[in-house]
C-alpha cells in the first residue's frame, strides 16, 4: 500500500539521518525544517533506520545509536517495504514523500533523476538544496491552507 | 546509577532499597547533538560508512 504523494512528506536516506546527528551542516539544517513544523512528515522504514543506526554505531557509539533510534522513531512515520528494495527509495515511494534527501551521488545524478521521473513522484535532493529552497510559507498555504503561523515545534526538543 | 532510555534504575546496595525506578525525561535532539559533537565526523565519513554497511549487507544475502 502506498500513500498519496505530498510535498510536505520527506524521506531522508540513512546518510542524511546519520549526518544530521554526527556532522550537522546541511543535513541538520534540512531536517530542522522538518522538526520545527508539525505538518511536515518525515517518512522512514525499519530497514532505513537500521542502516542509519548501524552507521551511528560505527562512527559514534552503540549507546548514542540506541538513544537516537528511540528519538527518531518518535519523530517519523514508518512504512514497510520488501527487504530487497533500496530502503530510502522504497520508503519515499510507499510513504508518499516527494522529497528524498540523500548524499548519494548515484541518486543525485541527472541519469537517476531521469530514471525516476515519470515512475515515481519523488525527487532526490542534496540536503543543502532542500534547506535552501524550503519555503515554509508557500508550502503551508498549499498543504494546510491559510496564513503560515511560523514554526510550531522546537527542533531541539 | 544505571540510566537507560526512559528509566533511572538504582542498583542494590546494602542498607538501601533493593530496587527503585522512576521515569526520566525522554532524550531530546539537543542532548543527542551534544553527545555526538565529540566525534567530529564529516559527510564523507558518513557516506563511506553507509556504503560499506550496505555492501556488507549485500554480501550476506
Amino acid at each position: 500500500m502506498t500513500t498519496d504523494p505530498s510535498p510536505a512528506r520527506v524521506t531522508a536516506d540513512a546518510d542524511v539521518l546519520a549526518a544530521d546527528l554526527l556532522v550537522g551542516g546541511p543535513a541538520r539544517a534540512a531536517l530542522d525544517h522538518v522538526r520545527e513544523h508539525s505538518w511536515v512528515t518525515l517518512v522512514a522504514s525499519g530497514p532505513l533506520l537500521d542502516d542509519a543506526e548501524a552507521v551511528i554505531g560505527t562512527l559514534g557509539d552503540d549507546d548514542l545509536a540506541g538513544d537516537w533510534r528511540h528519538r527518531i522513531e518518535r519523530a517519523c512515520e514508518l512504512v514497510s517495504h520488501p527487504d530487497d528494495d533500496h530502503p530510502a527509495l522504497a520508503a519515499a515511494y510507499r510513504g508518499g514523500a516527494m522529497h528524498l534527501l540523500t548524499l548519494d551521488d548515484s541518486l543525485l545524478s541527472a541519469s537517476a533523476g531521469a530514471a525516476l521521473r515519470g515512475r515515481v513522484e519523488t525527487s532526490p535532493r542534496h540536503p543543502r538544496a532542500f534547506a535552501a529552497l524550503f519555503d515554509a510559507e508557500s508550502l503551508y498555504r498549499e498543504v494546510v491552507g491559510g496564513e503560515y503561523p511560523g514554526p510550531d515545534r522546537d527542533p531541539r526538543d | 546509577m544505571c540510566v537507560r532510555q526512559g528509566y533511572a534504575v538504582t542498583r542494590y546496595s546494602p542498607g538501601k532499597a533493593l530496587y527503585s525506578a522512576r521515569p526520566t525525561p525522554p532524550v531530546t535532539w539537543a542532548d543527542l547533538f551534544a553527545r555526538a559533537d565529540r566525534y567530529d565526523r564529516t559527510e564523507a565519513d558518513v557516506s563511506d560508512a553507509l556504503r560499506r554497511h550496505r555492501a556488507d549487507d549485500d554480501d550476506d544475502d
